[in-house]
């Protein structure tokens, strides 16, 4: 049962789906997950779904890993979510967007 | 044409030479200690029990698949000269749907001079392990299976465990599995030390190898030594089943020869150590002698 104090359900006037990072890790160790949430929620917050990650730090072997989940993205670009402008550049990147 | 690995009368063969010694295949592996527990049955519920351990065995017996090693990936997608200047790092992009084998998904680099290729076997190999690990494999293959390294495993004797870590680490088609199993197969032979791999699932694959390079002679005479007739009947067979040319096999078609027979036409005409399985072969006989006659 909800209480008066708790945040579960939220209802937004206006604002619409975004693709975006958010960002995670510890003090000088960013991790960006690609996340699927509302453009009015915390950047961190709760969000619909995972769509993958992102590491910016190069590994051993000198690569930057990157995981897109790529059916789950069709579909939520198919439901007319917005993309963030690194969530651009990195799609462009691999190729699935100009 | 001839005949490859996974027919059904190479198998066959493969599966009779291997074996089944069950207090091998089933040998305690390390685990969590426990008292050993006691069951009281009648002879139909011992036969029973002896026949699903015999069909479990069976199981775990199954022999890994013998490939060819495969082609290196070269394949570029797009080439971008607006990206030239601006990154550092090479980005690497996997495909993370889940219901696609892994074989067919879409694993790309970006390098930072702007060019779109498509991922190495080594790089999709780690890639796999980072998203969807699989026990027993490492993103980055251990140091042991290099060669320096490979020599101390084989005098401590530990051939089978060494392979059965490669099967778990490497794909059946990647270069280094297939060394590592040349390797192993190669220092087997030298010391004759089959009977480490007897009742493995890798005695046919060595069997095969050995096959395909004539260099049967250590085999034909550890098989004699422990008096397994049939095992160096099936061998025979195998060896002219894939090299139909020799002059012992057309001699053993138009012969149509059995057992003692075949093995002293194939002796005279293809090994290299004759006088060693010529001698192999009449202690043999002398033993079937005294054993008949007592």
């Amino acid at each position: 049962a909800l209480s008066a104090g708790s945040r579960v359900l939220r209802s937004y006037r206006g604002g619409h789906v975004v693709i975006r990072f958010a960002l995670g890790g510890c003090t000088n160790r960013p991790f960006f997950r690609i996340v699927a949430a509302h453009s009015k929620r915390a950047r961190d917050g709760k969000y619909l779904e995972q769509l993958g990650c992102l590491d910016p730090l190069p590994n051993a072997h000198g690569e930057k890993v990157a995981g897109l989940n790529v059916e789950r993205l069709r579909h939520w670009l198919g439901c007319g979510a917005q993309l963030s402008r690194p969530a651009e550049k990195l799609l462009g990147r691999c190729g699935r967007r100009p | 044409a001839k005949p490859a690995f996974s027919d059904e009368a190479v198998q066959n063969l493969l599966c009779r030479m291997t074996g089944l010694n069950l207090e091998k295949v089933f040998k305690s592996v390390k685990k969590e200690l426990k008292p050993p527990t006691y069951k009281l049955m009648t002879e139909a519920q011992l036969e029973e029990a002896t026949n699903k351990a015999i069909a479990e065995a069976k199981e775990r017996l199954r022999m890994p698949p013998v490939l060819n090693e495969r082609e290196p990936i070269d394949d570029v997608l797009a080439e971008d000269k607006i990206l030239e200047g601006t990154e550092t790092a090479k980005y690497v992009f996997t495909d993370l749907t889940y219901s696609i084998p892994h074989r067919e998904r879409f694993i790309v680099v970006r390098e930072p001079s702007g060019v779109l290729r498509k991922a190495t076997w080594e790089e999709r190999d780690r890639m796999i392990q980072i998203f969807f690990p699989k026990e027993g494999r490492r993103v980055i293959p251990p140091v042991i299976f290099q060669d320096e390294h490979l020599v101390t495993v084989f005098q401590q004797d530990r051939h089978e465990d060494i392979l059965n870590m490669c099967i778990a680490q490497f794909e059946p088609d990647s270069p280094d599995y297939i060394r590592v199993h040349h390797r192993t197969y190669d220092d087997i032979e030298k010391h004759a030390k089959y009977d480490l791999l007897r009742s493995t699932r890798h005695f046919g694959g060595m069997v095969w190898y050995l096959v395909n390079r004539k260099k049967t002679d250590g085999l034909l005479i550890d098989m004699l030594h422990r008096d397994l007739l049939d095992d160096t009947t099936s061998l025979i067979t195998l060896y002219h089943m894939l090299h139909p040319d020799c002059p012992s096999a057309k001699e053993a078609k138009e012969g149509n020869l059995q057992g003692v027979e075949l093995i002293k036409v194939f002796v005279k005409t293809e090994s290299q150590r004759e006088g060693y399985i010529q001698l192999a072969l009449q202690a043999y006989q002398e033993a079937m002698a005294t054993s008949t006659a007592s």
